[in-house]
């Protein structure tokens, strides 16, 4: 069997994307025998005035003990054409035609109530969102159990003692304790190990995960993604992965399909669409993909290369003038930052931990350089960031702007200086005013703090926008008129309105699309240039830090536990922690793909400690120049 | 999102007793709940008491009552039981101690204490109210849970439409026109009272008897509480269908009516039981007018009674009991909700 | 402006049937005395004619020979005139109230939120007519009366919705900016909140003349004034035969709160800018 493809799209492919000769080559591939084989899949959604095609006509298949990864941004059908298979799509509102062959019998054609006896049965799901995948009022036991009682004639007893087997197989510790456990008693990796026994319960044909790991911390997403592979193995069957990640794809998939605009525009063996991508869209993507290890031999940050629209081919990597400029004192300087709350507990009630969000935190950001705060989630990146600019409160520490301590004194003594630090959020519809057009929203600070007149700030905010990209006339629009990687754009421009020498950008990249991504990376990169901007980076994505920063900062509950220049903390790690995170990271090469090695479910990263908790006095170990280490690793850390 | 307590370190003095408080075992959720209503009581007992100061004369004039056997001598002895020679606060004292101890004073116009009074009369409201809330909970979640998972956008138009107009409907008036056509055209049913005057029904007649008399004010009173379960309960169904868990369960393989009582109407209910424990006070002042049309011998009768003949130290132990009442209520629902949802800790 | 009231219109019949709805009332209320120019006190014609039987007393009379048309034409007055100013005091005493327990939390909100639960634990009815048993029956303690009961529903709505707002990275940028207080709350915050506000004007409207009708049916309002509340208790007395005397002022109270509902879901629709968004 091999691909059937919808000759339609194939036209109009080539026609917009005017790209000669590289239209879908099909990578050599034959799959043994297919479990799943889509042809002609058309799904369209009712919109005003009648239907808007999501996915079309593509046509796929999946073989036997095969992985197949779908890639695409978001409203690229990758999502639609999941559930189109599944028939989950709401049948008043949405249509599918084509074929949708499970093992030879058309899922189109059946009724509601076969379909409903394949459903978990020969077929079976992974969503993305683990927190509301599951039912909150009902036990876990009995949600895994569910999918036997539906599909198997199997008694009480022998539904609990399977259920328990199916915990015990996605490796959930006291399985029998769990059993009866709700779901908001689990963290979020624990979860998804649920939802996959659930999944796995029928020992379906076809596994189809949609975005399973895309919530989940870097090194979950790695146990998670081993896991998946394991099972796989174990009960013998097929999986469509849906991502949007290149490095997850890298990382699991046989064979890939790039989809655009309900097109598949791509397909072929993951190892050499990886090697050797034909269409211009997939040059894009990859292009656009952080990848760890890029930066090697670069010493400055350098922008993502660009691709040429019409031939496809890559741009230089443009690495950013020196930008940076030491000086004492330096620009920012956060000296011995701590910031600790009571976990629950009210006027009646006894405290049962204290968190220490962040501790005896210190570093200095000079001027025009990128420092990156960088850990997974709860670890105290964020609740640093908004200490520095006033949002947190910390307990102790200091907050020194060029030497000047802005937590102590007056706050209106210290404006002026703390209008030198701006900052960006990770979302930024939520951070624009709906209310407000983003002209007023860039020139009210102007107005505020610079006295200037109406006229004059709405100028400048003009100007602003089109340092950003955008064009003088959006001025007058609001936020909801704007996509996702524009707002963003205008957050930016705020950002600038006060002439800020320091930018903190909140995990401000890490919402929007890899294209877009990349774009608002450069374009951070540019302002740092021509502007002589600082940057403190907070993200998660180490692979986007890579590229973005001079200096990284490694936090791991609360604590700063290794800090030095970005190619010595990655080139050369030293905290066990930092190792951990990086061997992590999905690689989108799939000849770097790491072994899949079956680990004991690690607990989230946890900074709520006991009440008698006393933070151990810390030393670093300078490993080399700036680079510096904890002396001695954090005690429940990884002792693996 | 909880602002996070600052917690300044081991020195800070000024927290002792906060400190000496937490240092408790933690109490369990339900006495934590219970604790939580003696300040409401001692609000409702502050603002009765002020409510006593508005009235026209003393509290002793109001005590003793304008209708009733209204003596000097006694007048005067109630003065110095309430000590209004005092300072406020010292009467203030005198009356939230004479509450707690549940005395609530002596209406002249009935003769009798205004407790036992208030008692007596509680059953039927409770009656009433308990009957209609029953049936509107039960018949507005099946109407909104049909109103939000039908296809038909008529049907769905229809039950919000009728909903809309529960609200606009002053219940006296519902009650008036039920009268109109049941009882004087139809003849079907009494218009008033809770059995017939002297009647000596017995075992089935005089449950029938009862039923029939219940029928109009409780249809009448559930009108109104029936829109406001249906357009909640039609709210949180249509919330929940698009729950990931929802299309996760049908992902399983379960049945649209599996989905629908196995995983969404669960979730559904308990939004209902906050609401049931909210809205009882709200149903307490319904049953007043309803009662006043049908003639229901209920606390709201009496209210009006103790209206007419200016009796304000009875229309204020009403006000005081029935609020106890839903407070206790409330206290129930809270609790069974905790009970319920998995994500309330009992412990907490 | 005018493409909101577009947008209004556009938004659904009901929205459109409320305003009319309204607007009729509220010129009844305004032309009262040359719409019906008799006294609705005044003995216009015999007793107990039934509506259409008497061109010159289109809806009837009472027991008395009074003109029902006019009692109904002047009592949109008295329950427009309580709806409004109960409507708009209870909005404004809730929203000072919950956009302070939204904002600045902590005990303040604390406070606040445990009084409103006591407001809604007490049975607001029995609350108003001992309010204005004790008061006496003006329409200036019935709105108070009203008020009482009501803030606290206002009060709820706000503060969720301050809470959400002050929260959001809108505010919170803001903040890093440096804007002051006042300026965040009122530029940032107040604009936010103040659409749902509105929209609970013509709800607490619509209780209030359910509420205002309720006690004068009960007997407790102003023995001075016709209202629809009084003509249905005067109406009551003779229920068995001449039940239109019921039924008409009961039908007017239904119709009036009927359009400020309607009304309340149009602006709802209309000021919430996540439909915006979708549009």
């Amino acid at each position: 069997m091999t691909f059937s493809w919808n000759t339609a799209s194939l036209a109009v492919d080539a026609s917009t994307d005017a790209a000669p000769g590289i239209v879908h080559a099909a990578h050599e591939v034959a799959p043994s025998k297919s479990v799943l084989d889509v042809q002609g899949l058309t799904t369209a959604f009712r919109a005003a005035g009648g239907w808007r095609d999501v996915v079309k006509g593509i046509g796929f298949s999946v073989g036997e003990n095969e992985t197949v990864a779908i890639v695409g941004e978001s409203g690229s059908g990758k999502s639609v054409t999941a559930l189109s298979v599944m028939r989950l799509l709401d049948g008043s509102s949405s249509r599918s035609a084509g074929k949708i062959l499970l093992q030879g019998k058309d899922l189109l054609s059946l009724s509601e109530r076969r379909m409903q006896q394949i459903r978990g049965n020969d077929v079976a799901m992974i969503f993305q969102e683990p927190m509301s995948t599951l039912n909150p009022v009902l036990s876990i036991g009995a949600q895994i159990g569910e999918a036997l009682l539906l599909h198997r004639n199997l008694s009480r007893d022998a539904i609990k003692a399977e259920t328990l087997r199916l915990l015990d197989r996605v490796r959930i510790p006291s399985a029998r304790q769990r059993f009866d456990e709700y779901p908001h008693q689990l963290s979020g990796g624990m979860r998804q190990r649920v939802v996959i026994a659930m999944a796995l319960a029928c020992q379906p044909k076809l596994l189809i995960a949609d975005e399973p790991t895309t919530a989940l911390d870097v090194t979950i997403q790695a146990e998670i993604l081993d896991l998946v592979a394991e099972v796989q193995r174990d009960i013998r069957s097929s999986v469509l992965f849906i991502t949007h990640d290149m490095g997850v794809v890298a990382e699991i998939a046989d064979r890939t399909i790039v989809m655009l605009d309900g097109r598949i525009v791509e397909h072929g063996r993951t190892a050499e669409l990886f090697k050797a991508p034909q269409h211009v869209y997939t040059r894009r993507l990859l292009a656009a993909v952080p990848r760890l290890g890029s930066m090697e031999g670069l010493q400055r940050p350098a922008r993502f290369p660009t691709v040429d629209p019409i031939t496809g081919a890559l741009g230089p990597t443009a690495e950013v003038v020196d930008t940076v400029a030491a000086a004492h004192p330096p620009l920012l300087e956060v000296r011995n930052l701590v910031m600790r709350f009571r976990s629950a507990g009210g006027l009646l009630t006894k405290a049962q931990g204290r968190v220490h969000a962040v501790e005896n935190v210190s570093f200095i950001v000079n001027a025009g350089e990128t420092l990156a705060l960088v850990g997974e989630s709860g670890c105290g990146k964020s609740t640093t960031g908004r200490s520095i600019v006033g949002l947190a409160k910390p307990n102790a520490g200091q907050v020194l702007i060029e030497g000047t301590d802005v937590l102590a004194g007056p706050a209106a003594a210290t404006r002026p200086l703390r209008n030198q630090i701006q900052m960006i959020f990770q979302d930024p519809y939520g951070s624009l005013n709906p209310r407000m057009n983003v002209g007023d929203a860039i020139a009210e600070p102007i107005i505020v703090h610079r006295h200037a007149r109406k006229s004059e700030a709405r100028d400048e905010a003009v100007e602003l926008l089109r340092l950003v990209g955008l064009s003088p006339d959006m001025a007058a629009r609001y936020p909801h008129e704007f996509s996702g990687g524009q707002r963003q754009r205008v957050c930016i421009a705020r950002a600038l309105a006060l002439k800020p020498r320091l930018i903190i950008a909140d995990e401000a990249v890490s919402a929007l699309d890899v294209s877009i991504k990349a774009q608002v990376v450069n374009l951070l990169l540019d302002l740092q240039e021509s502007l002589k901007t600082a940057f403190l980076f907070i993200s998660h994505d180490i692979a986007v830090v890579e590229r973005v920063s001079h200096r990284i900062a490694v936090m791991y509950r609360g604590e700063i536990v290794e800090i030095g220049p970005r190619s010595a903390v990655l080139g050369n790690p030293q905290h066990p922690y930092t190792r951990q995170l990086l061997a992590a990271v999905p690689n989108p090469d799939p000849d770097l793909r790491r072994a899949h090695s079956l680990r004991a479910p690690s607990e989230p990263v946890s900074t709520v400690r006991p009440l008698d908790y006393v933070p151990p006095e810390r030393a670093y170990r300078q490993v080399a120049p700036d680079h510096f280490v904890h002396a001695e690793p954090d005690e429940t850390a990884l002792a693996a | 999102m909880t602002q996070p307590q600052a917690d300044a370190g081991p020195d800070a003095g000024g927290r002792t007793l906060a400190r000496l408080l937490r240092s408790f075992p933690r109490p369990p959720y339900w006495l934590y709940r219970v604790l939580q209503i003696v300040p409401v009581v001692f609000l409702i007992i502050t603002i009765n008491f002020f409510l006593l100061r508005l009235a026209p004369g003393d509290i002793a004039d109001v005590m003793a009552g304008e209708a009733g056997a209204y003596s000097v001598e006694f007048t005067e002895k109630l003065r110095q039981d309430f000590g209004l020679d005092r300072p406020l606060l010292t009467q203030y004292v005198t009356y939230v101690g004479k509450v707690l101890q549940l005395d609530l004073g002596w209406s002249h116009r009935n003769a009798q204490t205004v407790l036992s009074l208030v008692l007596e009369r509680l059953s039927a409201t409770a009656v009433l109210v308990l009957t209609a809330i029953f049936i509107a909970a039960v018949l507005g979640s099946a109407l909104g849970t049909i109103a939000a998972l039908t296809r038909s956008r008529f049907v769905d138009s229809l039950i919000s439409a009728i909903a809309t107009m529960g609200f606009a409907t002053p219940l006296f008036w519902l009650g008036l026109m039920l009268i109109v056509v049941f009882s004087v055209q139809l003849q079907w049913l009494p218009s008033s009272g809770m059995y017939e005057i002297g009647s000596r029904a017995t075992g089935w007649d005089a449950v029938t008897e009862r039923i029939r008399h219940l029928a109009l004010p409780v249809a009448c009173l559930a009108a109104y509480y029936l829109a406001i379960y249906t357009r909640l309960m039609r709210t949180n169904v249509s919330e929940l269908k698009h729950q990931d868990f929802v299309r996760t369960a049908r992902a399983k393989g379960a049945s649209p009516a599996r989905t629908v009582f196995r995983h969404i109407l669960p979730n559904a209910m308990l939004g209902l039981i906050t609401l049931t424990g909210l809205q009882f006070g709200a149903l307490f002042s319904g049953s007043v007018t309803i009662e006043a049309v049908f003639g229901w011998p209920g606390l709201g009768q009496l209210a009006l009674s103790a209206v007419t003949a200016r009796d304000y130290n009875l229309l204020l132990g009403i006000l005081f009991i029935s609020s106890l009442f839903v407070l206790l209520v409330n206290l129930v629902t809270d609790l069974s909700y905790a009970w319920l949802d998995p994500r309330v800790e009992l412990s907490q | 402006m005018i493409r909101a009231a577009r947008r209004f219109l556009r938004s659904g019949p009901a929205a459109v049937v409320g305003s009319v709805i309204l607007l009729v009332v509220l010129g009844a209320a305004i032309g009262a005395p040359l719409l019906a120019p008799n006294d609705p006190l005044d003995i216009v014609s015999m007793p107990f004619v039934w509506p259409g039987d008497d061109a010159t007393v289109p809806l009837g009379t009472d027991m008395l020979g009074r003109d029902i048309y006019s009692g109904i034409v002047h009592g949109a007055r008295v329950s427009l005139e309580i709806g409004f100013l109960a409507g708009i005091v209870t909005t404004i005493v809730g929203l000072i109230i919950g956009a302070a327990a939204g904002y600045f939390g902590g005990w303040i909100d604390q406070t606040v939120m445990r009084i409103s639960e006591l407001f809604q634990i007490m049975p607001s009815l029995l609350l108003t007519i001992a309010i204005v048993a004790v008061m006496g029956s003006s329409i200036s303690n019935i709105v108070f009366g009203i008020a009482v009961t009501g803030w606290p529903q206002v009060a709820r709505l706000v503060r969720a919705e301050t809470f959400r707002i002050r929260s959001g990275d809108f505010v919170q940028a803001a903040r890093v900016m440096g804007f002051a207080h006042s300026r965040i709350l009122f530029r940032h915050v107040l604009p936010n909140v103040l659409a749902p506000a509105v929209v609970m004007v013509s709800i607490v409207a619509g209780s209030a003349i359910l509420t205002e009708s309720a006690l004068a049916f009960l007997g407790l309002g102003n023995p001075n004034l016709v209202t629809w509340g009084s003509m249905i208790g005067a109406g009551r007395e003779v229920l068995r035969s001449e039940w239109y005397m019921t039924a008409i002022p009961g039908a007017a109270i239904f119709i009036t709160v009927l359009g400020l509902s309607l009304v309340g879901n149009g602006l709802n629709g209309l000021l919430n800018p996540r439909r915006n968004v979708a549009a």
